[in-house]
């Protein structure tokens, strides 16, 4: 306990010798991670967007083998483009052909145990390098493991969940908005969802993301459970070596980059323990793997982002520069009206229009929270669906992370769909549940999931949290969730094992991550209503028009906060007014459900206990000192 | 005022007849407010022998001796010592009354009555052999606290308050009771009063009780079922430590002494570095007349409970202190002491883990950035005076700190410390009035990226300056809402260092560092009664870290302005009972309406301190 004076005053300043300057390109960049030395780009959405070619694909597979042959071992490595177009699919001789999903705490049931195809979790740990990322932040596979724990940050006790807590089970093969087939245009699927094994990064070229590698070959897929130590991991070295060349900007990364304060981690190692020498091994075509819908097992190029071929074509809405979804040419979700509702009450299509005007105006005016440089706007994606959850329209920001197109989707549908008056009875018909969730929220409630209360999906994420109230260790598990491990039997709770979420695509996720190519027609068995599955964290409001549900709007894309701030501000009458929609939606409401039905009115039987609904962020606009920018919506 | 404790009254004696801040600063007990007092007690005993010889001890006294008559009031009656049994020898020359020995020169008043001779006041001696004497001396304070104030807060997370909680700032206003009962207890040996004791052992226990009523959930424990009032009590100790006189240096008393366990510490005049009660062994004295005074201490510093920040009994901090510092009185003009000081901290806590409180909120490491441990080596070079400067007053503290953090969660990487401070108060006294100015800079970390950490922070401040506790941004803890899991600035400290608390919280000095301007009038409007005002006006030195952690490009550097008044009154002119009333607002600039919008924020509390 005791140091004496002079020896730890010679020990801080030896220490300080040693000093290495991490990641500080161009006068910034923080720590243990970060991209290129001095490659800062300013890229901020607007540069140009550039493709990978093959010579830049064959090129990281030889730097990642070559890293990979150096630590002694063989391994899987996947090249995917922004839209998770597999450009490679490389698999060295005696690599593990399969990997074992373990969440690392024990649960039991959903994917926990499963073994799968390596050459499926690279492509899932080079999809979410690509989709999480943009020419504003550069996340990888590591940064999601830490936003989609029971904590956040991960280790924390008593903290509530993640973020993004949910976002694994989505760009589902089963999606309808993930696309399979022989052409380009994305979003892809990534055959496991998203990833939180380390080895998956984000690829640059002159600060344009371009796509990511994702490496697997340790045999065990799974997260990263504390962020208070600097792992040393294998997967994400050889990811870092296969990066050289294409690296993220040292400002762009998570390190950089707070989201309520915590900065997001992008690699625990850093470039400068990476090297390679001056000749990398060849790399053989017979080593190239075929995977039916993901790889022809050629190296090609990628297309570049916001082509028509990308499936992501520029646009404009409302004045801003927007994208819209693509298969050709046409937009695959035009703005449409609703299905018939007694007394006419659905959505037109001017009035879905107006939403998307409004929301992506909103997004425009609304302080980023993941991207830098900082005070840029938030860049996201929206649907506007009916109260079925189809969609009737779709918009996004130029630049906004590719995750959000399906995400958007999933939270639009959950929150309609949990809303809806046959919630209950839908969800409780579904095959294979391990808990009886829809039993257990009349329980915890008190009410009957009968559309008597509005839902978003920031109200359900609360009660498919394996704690209640989130976060707080020890307690029991929300209705829509699955006991810790540890506090509870059968089937118990993981981050591959969310409880209702995943028990409803339970099916085809397996037949995604087991027999790739043979993807179910709609994720959830339930059917269309959640057709890409559910999802279980902020971003999608319910709308409605005189206390009838007509749809739902779902955001996803720059915090979470920001997406409710897109979809409830956006959906409001003060949103509306500020797009110039005057005339369009309840005078006082917008399109936003009566203040009394929304979930956060529920008394709930727990004492001190209120579900949430819709939070905007803090100081939500840029340059403006309003605070309080959802009052009274 | 009536001596209560040989202790206290050498103490007072030193304080008001060397007017030296120094010497206070060496000999404090911590535990009370200390204003000077009148102290006439010690040179009358001085000198006064006892009297009679162990040869006498058989006889008994007679009982006219032990008490004494009037007409008008009622019996006094002489204390009875372990020197009861000795004889007094009248002088019927001089035709006073003769007393057994010096401890009865004044008259004894109840058990209870601390204004007389009193063996629990260590006016009278215990046990021990004529000069060998022990004393046992004991006090108590009862300390209440009600406040009122509003902060800036988030609603719950996890679950709100309220519906319709669809912003992240809530309802800031709270209350606060705290109710704090020290006991003291020394044991002390000594020729009493005119000199240092030879040998004291002090046990200081605290009794504290709290309630905080907030209007939010989840600010008060991190589960928010916990629901938005917290009531806690906690027991640990002020001090408890045990001092020997090493030796006198000089025929005047110059000494050296060794002082081991819990005890007061201050590092300064002012209390900007380290102003804490910890474990520790300090070596210090003086010489040339008192005119130089020194301290080579070590801390070992124990962790505080959040709720009450009593130390706990036994629970590491994981932090030691080392402290070598003088005081040289006249230095520069006479009436103006200065002091040279050098202090180094080793933080090794992040060696431990994460580290929650006891409402369970991670407080080591600090939950912001990545959120990863550290330890902190760091040494502060300071340079201070306090005094006058013929009719003005002026109080200087300069600090430059060096060292290095293992890891700055901010920065993402290891940083070296490069950072100062710098505080002047100067004042005139106008009849009863005194008008004073303060000018405080604490420096801020222009770029948290680049290895150097030049925010300035200190060990445990708890600073009196610029209005004290009545000044709102000084006295009230900001959390530093959407921007991790911890406070902008903590209670009873200006620097706005991101640490979740000063009790348990590590120092970090990639922050924004703060710069303060100050001006205030005291009133001495009764003897009774003192009125002090003061107007700040606050900024951020630089902004960079603040929009690091808030992910917010345009924070402005004006804070705003800090207005704040208060009475101090003394009903009994003696510090028996002590009534404080203050109350303060900060008016928000730029600078927090980025952070935490445009709402006033105020805070309005009373103090009772009784002592016995």
């Amino acid at each position: 306990m005791y140091r004496p004076f002079f020896r730890s005053f010679l020990v801080a300043t030896a220490s300080g010798a040693l000093v290495s300057c991490g990641g500080g390109g161009g006068g910034s960049g923080g720590g243990q991670s970060g991209g290129s030395e001095g490659a800062n780009y300013g890229c901020d959405g607007g540069c140009a967007h550039q493709a990978l070619s093959a010579e830049d694909v064959s090129t990281i597979l030889r730097q990642a083998a070559t890293a990979t042959r150096e630590l002694g071992t063989a391994g899987t490595f996947a090249v995917v483009d922004r839209v998770g177009n597999v450009l490679a699919l490389y698999q060295m001789t005696g690599a593990n052909p399969t990997t074992t999903i373990n969440g690392g705490i024990g649960a039991a049931g959903g994917l926990e145990g499963a073994t799968v195809a390596s050459t499926l979790a690279a492509i899932s740990k080079a999809g979410t390098g690509a989709y999480l990322s943009s020419q504003g932040n550069a996340f990888s596979t590591r940064t999601a493991s830490q936003i989609i724990q029971e904590h956040y940050l991960p280790g924390q006790s008593n903290q509530p969940g993640g973020p993004l807590f949910g976002v694994q089970f989505s760009q589902l093969s089963c999606s309808d908005v993930t696309l399979e087939g022989s052409a380009m245009a994305g979003p892809r699927p990534l055959p496991l969802g998203f990833a939180g094994d380390p080895g998956g990064l984000p690829l640059y070229k002159s600060g344009d993301l371009v796509g990511a590698i994702g490496v697997e070959f340790d045999g065990i897929y799974t997260i990263d459970r504390g962020v208070s130590d600097v792992d040393s991991n294998m997967e994400e070295k050889v990811a870092l070596a296969g990066s050289i060349g294409f690296e993220a900007p040292a400002e762009r990364v998570g390190d950089n980059i707070s989201l309520a304060g915590r900065s997001l981690r992008f690699a625990d190692l850093s470039y400068g323990e990476v090297t390679l020498p001056e000749t990398l091994d060849e790399i053989s075509d017979a080593n190239l793997v075929r995977v039916s819908q993901y790889s022809n097992g050629q190296i090609r190029g990628g297309v570049p982002f916001g082509s028509v071929a990308s499936g992501f074509a520029d646009t404009s809405r409302a004045g801003v520069p927007a994208m819209f979804l693509t298969n050709g040419g046409a937009a695959r979700f035009p703005t449409r009206g609703g299905r018939g509702l007694a007394g006419g009450a659905q959505l037109s299509a001017a009035e879905v229009n107006a939403l998307l005007d409004s929301a992506i105006l909103t997004a425009h005016r609304a302080r980023a929270a993941i991207r830098t440089p900082r005070d840029t706007s938030a860049r996201v994606s929206i649907f506007v669906v009916d109260d079925q959850g189809t969609p009737l329209g779709f918009t996004r920001s130029q630049d906004a992370p590719v995750f959000g197109a399906d995400v958007s989707l999933q939270k639009a549908r959950t929150a309609a769909l949990f809303s809806s008056p046959d919630a209950g009875a839908v969800l409780g018909s579904a095959p294979g549940l391990a808990r009886n969730y829809v039993g257990e929220y009349s329980a915890f409630s008190g009410v009957n999931l009968d559309g008597s209360y509005a839902f978003d999906s920031r109200s359900i994420g609360n009660m498919a949290r394996p704690f209640t109230p989130d976060g707080i260790d020890g307690t029991p598990p929300g209705p829509f969730s699955l006991p810790y491990p540890g506090l509870g039997v059968g089937s118990t709770w993981s981050v591959f094992n969310t409880g209702l979420q995943f028990d409803l695509i339970a099916a085809a996720v397996f037949s995604s991550a087991t027999n790739p190519g043979a993807s179910a027609s709609s994720c959830a068995s339930i059917g269309g209503r959640l057709r890409n599955g559910a999802q279980i964290f902020a971003g999608g409001v319910p709308l409605y028009r005189g206390g009838t549900l007509i749809g739902a709007i779902g955001v996803s894309g720059d915090g979470i906060d920001q997406d409710d701030l897109t979809a409830f501000y956006g959906a409001s009458r003060r949103g509306l007014d500020y797009a110039g929609y005057t005339g369009i939606g309840d005078p006082e409401l917008g399109f936003n459900a009566p203040k009394d039905r929304r979930a956060d009115h529920i008394d709930l039987p727990q004492p001190q206990l209120r579900l949430r609904y819709a939070q905007c962020p803090e100081a939500p606009f840029i340059r403006d000192n309003d605070q309080n920018g959802c009052e009274g919506l | 005022m009536i001596v209560q404790g040989v202790r206290q009254a050498w103490e007072k004696l030193a304080e008001c007849e060397f007017r030296s801040r120094a010497l206070r600063a060496l000999a404090s007990s911590g535990i009370t407010v200390c204003l000077c007092a009148s102290v006439a007690l010690a040179d009358e005993e001085a000198g006064v022998e006892p009297v009679g010889t162990p040869a006498q001890a058989e006889a008994v006294i007679p009982q006219e001796v032990l008490e004494r008559s009037f007409a008008d009031r009622p019996t006094e009656h002489f204390p009875e010592t372990v020197y009861e049994s000795i004889q007094p020898v009248e002088n019927s020359a001089s035709g006073f009354i003769p007393v057994p020995d010096r401890w009865r020169m004044f008259y004894a008043g109840k058990w209870y009555d601390p204004y007389n001779q009193n063996v629990i006041k260590a006016d009278i001696p215990v046990f021990g052999a004529p000069g060998d004497e022990w004393f046992f001396e004991t006090s108590i304070i009862s300390d209440t606290l009600f406040e009122a104030r509003r902060v800036p807060v988030p609603v719950g997370f996890a679950s709100t308050k309220r519906p319709n909680s669809n912003d992240v700032f809530g309802d800031g206003d709270q209350t606060v009771f705290q109710q704090n009962v020290i006991t003291s207890f020394g044991l002390i040996k000594g020729d009493t009063a005119f000199k240092p004791p030879d040998f004291e052992l002090r046990v200081a226990p605290i009794f504290n009780f709290n309630h905080v009523e907030a209007a939010e959930d989840g600010l008060l424990k991190a589960d928010p079922t916990a629901g938005s009032s917290r009531s806690d009590s906690f027991v640990g100790f002020q001090e408890l430590f045990a001092d020997i006189h090493l030796a006198n240096l000089s025929d005047r008393y110059d000494f050296v002494s060794l002082r081991g366990g819990i005890q007061q510490f201050n590092a300064d005049f002012r209390g900007f570095l380290y102003n804490d009660n910890q474990p520790g062994a300090r070596f210090f004295g003086n010489y040339d007349n008192n005119k130089t005074q020194f301290n080579l201490a070590w801390f070992s510093r124990l962790d505080k409970n959040a709720n009450s920040g009593i130390n706990t009994l036994f629970h590491d901090r994981h932090e030691d202190v080392f402290v070598a510092n003088t005081y040289r009185q006249d230095l520069l003009a006479l009436g103006h002491s200065t002091t040279f000081s050098v202090v180094h901290r080793a933080d090794t806590a992040g060696n431990q883990g994460y580290e929650y409180d006891t409402n369970d909120f991670l407080v080591r490491p600090t939950a912001i950035g990545d959120q990863r441990p550290k330890n902190i080596y760091s040494t502060y070079l300071g340079l201070g005076g306090d005094g006058h400067l013929g009719r003005v007053n002026t109080t200087t503290q300069l600090y430059y700190v060096f060292g290095s953090e293992s890891h700055n969660p901010i920065a993402n990487q290891q940083v070296d410390i490069s950072a100062a401070m710098a505080a002047q108060e100067v004042s005139y006294d106008v009849d009863w009035t005194r008008f004073r100015s303060s000018f405080l800079w604490a420096s801020g970390d222009s770029d948290p990226y680049d290895g150097t950490a030049s925010g300035f922070d200190a060990i445990f401040d708890s600073p009196n300056f610029a209005g004290g506790d009545l000044a709102y941004w000084q006295r009230e803890g900001l959390p530093f809402v959407g921007g991790g899991g911890t406070n902008l600035n903590n209670r009873n400290s200006f620097l706005p260092n991101f640490r979740p608390g000063k009790e348990m919280g590590q120092s970090n000095f990639v922050n924004p560092g703060l710069i303060l301007y100050n001006l205030g009038v005291d009133f001495e409007l009764l003897p009774e009664l003192k009125l002090v005002t003061n107007a700040s006006y606050l900024q951020f030195a630089n902004t960079a870290a603040l929009e690091v952690l808030r992910q917010d490009g345009s924070i402005g550097r004006d804070i705003g302005w800090d207005l704040s008044a208060g009475f101090l009154y003394r009903p009994l002119l003696t510090n028996n009972v002590i009534i404080r009333i203050g109350s303060g607002v900060l008016i928000p600039e730029q600078g927090q309406e980025n952070l935490f919008g445009n709402q006033t924020n105020y805070h309005a509390f009373t103090n009772l301190i009784l002592q016995y």
